[in-house]
């Protein structure tokens, strides 16, 4: 009998009954409640001065967000809202948002403004007082931007031609919908990915280095099943556990986003809240893919953090690693004029949290066919998983009980 | 039914733990003796497969160590036995029970009559942090015992264990000795004396007596100092 599954299931037990995932796990979830929260919470100031509660201003916001919902912007909205700003007078000693035309005229036109003004990729003051409205010029805009971030990128004219047949599918004008939900999703979105894989590291920095530290080592290497198979099986846990923590954040982060923040239309156009993104893709279809690419970054990291604590079998030395890991993208970043290593910097799992890293320019060219980081990333990390669960398998199979 | 130790020798560095050790086990128990540093430990988990060896084999019925189907017939108590602090005893028996191959229902038969016969039954549920000494060896018997193993290795069995859970545990060892090759190892001479029908004693790494005994051979306490005491004389 291989009992494969019995000792798998066992190899979860372990993992899931320890007091530090129960711990890390309520503490990651108030975070995310706390985030998310945090739009409603205290009070809003312009240059010292109160001007609401927070909780008042989204309300208003959310009001005025709902009563342009369906619009479509094209010229006639575009002049609305640049006319509805152009009656706030020009002070440079008062910030306009003060303003009682701001709040009267210009307010209920926030988002299609800022929407234009991303478009357009201009100050907001030229938008408000120099600009001439101009729909082609919104969308054309928006085009020559990211011609421009393709060459800075320094893409392909294969990859070039790629994404400019994807900018094709992406309908223009687009419809204005309420995307406050998906815009909160987007801005925690890293902070919950590096969260869950912080979790998984530390949860999983014991699942071999444990057995060594426990003295369990002797009766599991000298049992039949006790070198392949329970190798594979504790892979196996590794994955289960590192799934779960990422289907259980974002869950997470779904639920407490559904409270406060409603459901917004899933068919909104993705480019209303990531204008650099030239997926044609919905905000629903978005978030899929970003829940796609979390699991696929912690199933990477749970699979690296067990095949680490069989390798150094010291559950501190793999903390330390991968918090070394978790950190080193915070501080270090590779200019894009190092094409590839660029690229492979943005797509390690603490990295490929990040929705900017998920949804970017760069592409995987095979046989002719190119595939979005979104497409490329999870296969190249099951490849990866692979790789490292072969390499620890290696030092596995050779483990001793030494010393004591 | 045969154990081969053939010139078994482990070496760290500049220390041989063992040095060149061979051995034929059949049927029966066989008693290591040694002082602390005499090899005895690093010998019996190359037996058992968890420690490669310097040079030299160690086969059961022609199964070399590192196969599946040599671990399949072994049973192994090690001297600093692991557990799981917050597994029940039951549920570490039949985790062990599925590493050592035995199908489900089996492993929970094996187990409720290893939990009988090791007087754990009453806290069989409760977790294993909560156990006295005596009880996690008592654990750590059962453990080795799962898959009735043809080859039992016991490094220090009987620590922790009352003079009672003792006796029980000597004449445990007897019966499966009827059936199996059994090595142990104990600082409690008196131990080897009821139970072992060949005595092994190990002196820096080397094998320095092997032979069968009874009690008509005299006190084996006594010829155990007389020997350590000649070799270190020598």
């Amino acid at each position: 009998m291989n009992n494969f599954g019995t000792i798998f299931l066992y190899e979860c037990k372990k993992v899931f009954l320890k007091k530090i995932v129960l711990i890390s796990s309520l503490l990651c979830i108030l975070t995310i409640v706390f985030s998310l929260t945090v739009p409603f919470q205290g009070d809003y100031y312009v240059d010292g001065v109160k001007l609401d509660s927070n909780l008042n201003m989204y309300l208003k916001d959310k009001a005025y967000a709902e009563a342009l919902d369906g619009r479509i912007i094209d010229q006639a909205l575009i002049e609305e809202t640049v006319d509805a700003y152009r009656k706030i007078p020009q002070d440079p000693d008062r910030h306009y948002i003060v303003t009682e035309e701001y709040q009267t005229f210009a307010r209920p036109y926030s988002e299609i403004f800022n929407i234009i003004r991303s478009y357009l990729n201009l100050p907001t003051s030229e938008v408000m007082y120099s600009w001439e409205p101009n729909e082609k010029e919104v969308y054309e805009s928006r085009r020559a931007n990211l011609e421009k971030d393709w060459e800075n990128l320094r893409l392909s004219d294969g990859e070039k031609q790629f994404w400019r047949a994807q900018e094709e599918k992406i309908v223009a004008p687009v419809t204005y919908r309420k995307t406050h939900s998906y815009n909160e999703i987007l801005s925690v979105l890293q902070t919950v990915g590096l969260a869950v894989l912080m979790i998984i590291s530390i949860c999983l920095s014991g699942i071999f280095s444990g057995e060594h530290q426990r003295n369990t080592d002797s009766i599991l290497l000298c049992a039949k099943n006790g070198r392949l198979r329970l190798y594979l099986a504790k892979i196996a846990a590794a994955t289960a556990f590192s799934a779960a923590a990422a289907t259980l954040f974002f869950a997470a982060v779904l639920l407490t986003v559904l409270i406060f923040y409603g459901a917004d239309d899933p068919d909104a156009s993705f480019q209303l809240i990531y204008s650099h993104c030239s997926d044609p893709i919905t905000c629903a279809e978005a978030v899929a893919i970003m829940f796609v690419s979390l699991l696929a970054a912690a199933i990477v990291t749970g699979v690296l953090c067990a095949v680490l604590s069989e390798v150094f079998k010291n559950g501190v030395a793999v903390i330390a690693v991968m918090t070394a890991l978790f950190i080193l993208p915070m501080f270090v970043s590779i200019p894009a004029q190092y094409r590839i290593a660029a690229q492979i910097w943005n797509w390690l799992p603490f990295g490929f949290v990040s929705p900017w890293n998920i949804f970017d320019s760069y592409t995987l060219p095979i046989f002719g066919v190119h595939l979005t980081p979104w497409q490329s990333v999870p296969i190249l990390y099951a490849i990866l998983c692979g790789v490292i669960a072969g390499a620890g398998m290696a030092v596995y199979k050779r483990a001793q009980v030494k010393g004591r | 039914m045969e154990l081969m130790i053939d010139r078994l020798s482990k070496q760290y560095k500049n220390k041989i733990a063992v040095d060149r050790i061979s051995l034929r086990l059949q049927k029966g128990v066989y008693g290591l003796l040694g002082a602390n540093g005499a090899g005895k430990t690093t010998l019996m988990r190359m037996v058992c497969g968890i420690l490669r060896p310097t040079g030299g084999t160690v086969s059961f019925d022609d199964m070399d160590v590192s196969e599946e189907g040599y671990r399949a017939i072994l049973g192994y108590l090690p001297q600093d036995f692991g557990y799981y602090p917050e597994f029940s005893g039951q549920d570490f028996l039949m985790y062990l029970a599925a590493l050592k191959g035995i199908s489900k229902p089996k492993a929970k038969r094996k187990t409720d009559e290893l939990l009988e016969l090791t007087a754990l039954r009453e806290v069989a549920k409760k977790k294993i942090k909560t156990y006295s000494g005596g009880m996690k060896q008592r654990l750590g018997i059962a453990q080795a015992l799962l898959n009735d193993p043809k080859l039992l290795v016991l490094d220090e069995p009987t620590a922790g264990l009352d003079p009672k859970e003792r006796v029980k545990f000597r004449e445990l060892i007897q019966r499966l000795g009827e059936d199996s090759i059994v090595l142990l190892s104990t600082h409690i001479v008196s131990d080897i004396e009821h139970i072992a029908d060949n005595v092994l004693i190990m002196r820096a790494g080397q094998l320095v007596y092997q032979g069968k005994w009874t009690s008509d051979d005299g006190d084996l306490e006594e010829f155990y100092l007389n020997k350590i005491a000649e070799e270190n004389y020598e």
